[in-house]
């Protein structure tokens, strides 16, 4: 078992928050009786009949009346709500809600696949997001949360199964007939299929893009996967791939008005955006600097990523191979 | 235990079968429990039933069939809608192994619902129809597609009119704004947002700012814990702000 990294902290647009965005960092998931400290949590495998899935709820208190009494939100307009959803089918349910003030809350939430067969029950996993958050519409005010909904603190748990690195990446033999199907012409290489209309909100990479290798090409690399010839085309690729990924998600920031707050906006307990965290940190940058970088020099990021995977040495000794 | 295929068999069958070739059988039994494949059989056989039916009353004529239903992506869609009940309600109870399993899917659509594919999404549609060629199924996967259609419009629902949701023929807004985004998450946003654009109380080039404003609502809201008054009213606003930016 292992854990993911840090939290997404999203900029929100009120006032008189404080500290209720730390209200939830007590709370934790407790996987076959093992207390998870991260709350992206990977398992190995994912056994239906014995694995067990417990969150253990701690709300501090103080931070929410005082951000509430700041807010001047009535206790009576807010509640705490625990909505789990499966990766596969969409299934979402919405497994505790009470009100913040006055109910007794449990300390602990069994996450039962026998009530919630769809949520807890799928092989791929399930995510787990607790809301402090208003039950009710208020009337608007400036700076101040006034939709049902909005939650002034949040914490999001995901449980899921180890893939390969490999499979992130999730190559595909481009067959004459894939080639065709996607209107490309005789001779491609490559090809990036994005599958969803939004990279930002899905948790796997495999979820959401295929890349596609000549089929002629992808057959020979695997014939023979550490040669220096196959190790230089797939480093090559790999950099086409995450320059796709991260031109991809700049365009949906854009689109979304969210420029200039990635470091906020890019999930890191996704795979998606794990990778463009990485990406940044390996180019010495933060993910706001990376995309800016991007927008204004798109071939920096590019020679950023061919010096940090070593791209040119790979190309040399693949040369050299060829002229011996 | 029940039928599955992997995606490299999938594929292949897919292109034996395009090619003129015999039909291997690749399927693979996975083993969780009882025997659940009569009962899946019997789904699927209903379920080709259904589709003829429907079909022989869409095939003649190139814009609208013997029985007036129109034959282009919208007729198209509203079958799929009227089948999506059929896979939902046949295959609902089934153990969520088998309903979580890819392979599950993929093998219900090259094995049982092939000719439907084809028809559905063309003669020369992606393995992705299919839930082929990738590890990872996606929201084109037909069959997979359908049972969420029917999932979503029943949690949505909870009674008799599920039904009428889910047959909303709506090809763009269930697979661009439900499917593929987290919208389908919330049951009850997916269905205000299908039936004001069932209703043409939204436009069709609407939908797509709509889906925009929703997505950045997202980062502060939570949807699922929404009922459909305060939905509907977050909607009426949203509509409202588009069609003010439009005359600005």
């Amino acid at each position: 078992m292992s854990g993911g990294r840090g939290e997404k902290r999203i900029i929100r647009p009120f006032a008189g928050l404080g500290d209720v965005g730390t209200c939830l960092d007590s709370t934790f998931l407790v996987v076959n009786g093992e207390p998870q400290l991260n709350s992206s949590v990977i398992l190995e495998s994912f056994d239906f009949e014995t694995d067990n899935f417990v969150l253990r709820l701690e709300i501090d208190m103080k931070s929410v009346s005082s951000a509430l009494e700041q807010m001047k939100v009535a206790e009576a307009d807010v509640e705490v709500a625990i909505v789990a959803t499966g990766r596969s089918l969409k299934a979402t349910e919405t497994i505790f809600r009470e009100p913040i003030i006055g109910a007794e809350l449990p300390g602990e939430i069994l996450l039962s696949q026998q009530t919630h067969p769809l949520v807890f029950g799928d092989l791929r996993g399930f995510t787990l997001r607790v809301y402090i958050a208003l039950c009710r519409d208020l009337e608007p005010r400036p700076l101040a949360p006034h939709i049902a909904g909005t939650w002034l603190a949040s914490r999001e748990f995901s449980v899921g199964v180890q893939t390969d690195a490999l499979s992130g990446f999730n190559p595909q033999r481009l067959t004459n007939q894939v080639r065709r199907s996607l209107n490309l012409p005789e001779g491609t290489k490559t090809y990036i299929l994005i599958t969803e209309d939004s990279l930002l909100d899905f948790h796997s990479l495999t979820d959401s893009l295929v890349f596609y290798i000549d089929a002629a090409l992808f057959d020979l690399i695997h014939a023979n996967p550490s040669s220096a010839v196959a190790e230089a085309l797939q480093i090559e690729f790999v950099i086409e791939l995450l320059l796709s990924v991260v031109t991809e998600v700049a365009h949906e920031i854009d689109a979304l008005g969210l420029t200039g707050s990635e470091d906020s906006a890019v999930n890191r307990d996704y795979e998606i955006g794990s990778l463009i965290s990485e990406v940044a940190a390996r180019l010495g940058q933060t993910p706001v600097e990376l995309f800016r970088t991007l927008r204004r020099d798109h071939s920096r990021v590019r020679a950023g990523l061919q010096a940090a995977l070593g791209a040119s040495r790979l190309n040399q000794k693949a040369i050299g191979l060829v002229e011996s | 235990m029940h039928w599955r295929l992997s995606s490299v068999n999938a594929s292949r069958l897919v292109e034996d079968v395009r090619a003129g070739r015999p039909r291997q059988d690749h399927r693979e039994l996975s083993g969780f429990g009882s025997d659940l494949r009569p009962s899946v059989d019997l789904v699927c056989s209903e379920f080709r039933e259904t589709f003829a039916g429907l079909r022989s009353v869409t095939v003649s004529g190139s814009g609208r069939g013997a029985a007036g239903i129109r034959v282009d992506d919208l007729g198209r869609d509203a079958i799929e809608g009227h089948l999506s009940c059929q896979v939902y309600e046949g295959l609902k109870d089934l153990d969520p192994r088998v309903l979580t399993d890819p392979g599950f899917w993929r093998y219900l659509a090259v094995w049982e619902m092939f000719e439907y594919v084809q028809w559905r999404d063309g003669r020369d549609c992606d393995l992705a129809s299919f839930g082929a060629g990738a590890n990872a199924l996606t929201w084109d996967c037909v069959s997979r597609r359908m049972f969420v259609r029917g999932l979503i419009a029943y949690e949505a629902r909870g009674d008799e009119s599920w039904h009428s949701l889910a047959r909303i023929a709506g090809t763009d807004v269930w697979r661009s704004h439900v499917l593929r985004v987290r919208t389908g998450e919330s049951p009850i946003l997916s269905s205000a947002l299908l039936e004001l654009w069932e209703k043409r109380e939204i436009r069709t080039r609407e939908v797509r700012d709509v889906a925009k404003r929703i997505k950045r609502l997202r980062s502060n809201v939570a949807f699922e814990i929404m009922d459909r008054s305060q939905i509907d009213s977050l909607l009426e606003r949203q509509i409202e702000a588009i069609r003010r930016e439009s005359w600005e």
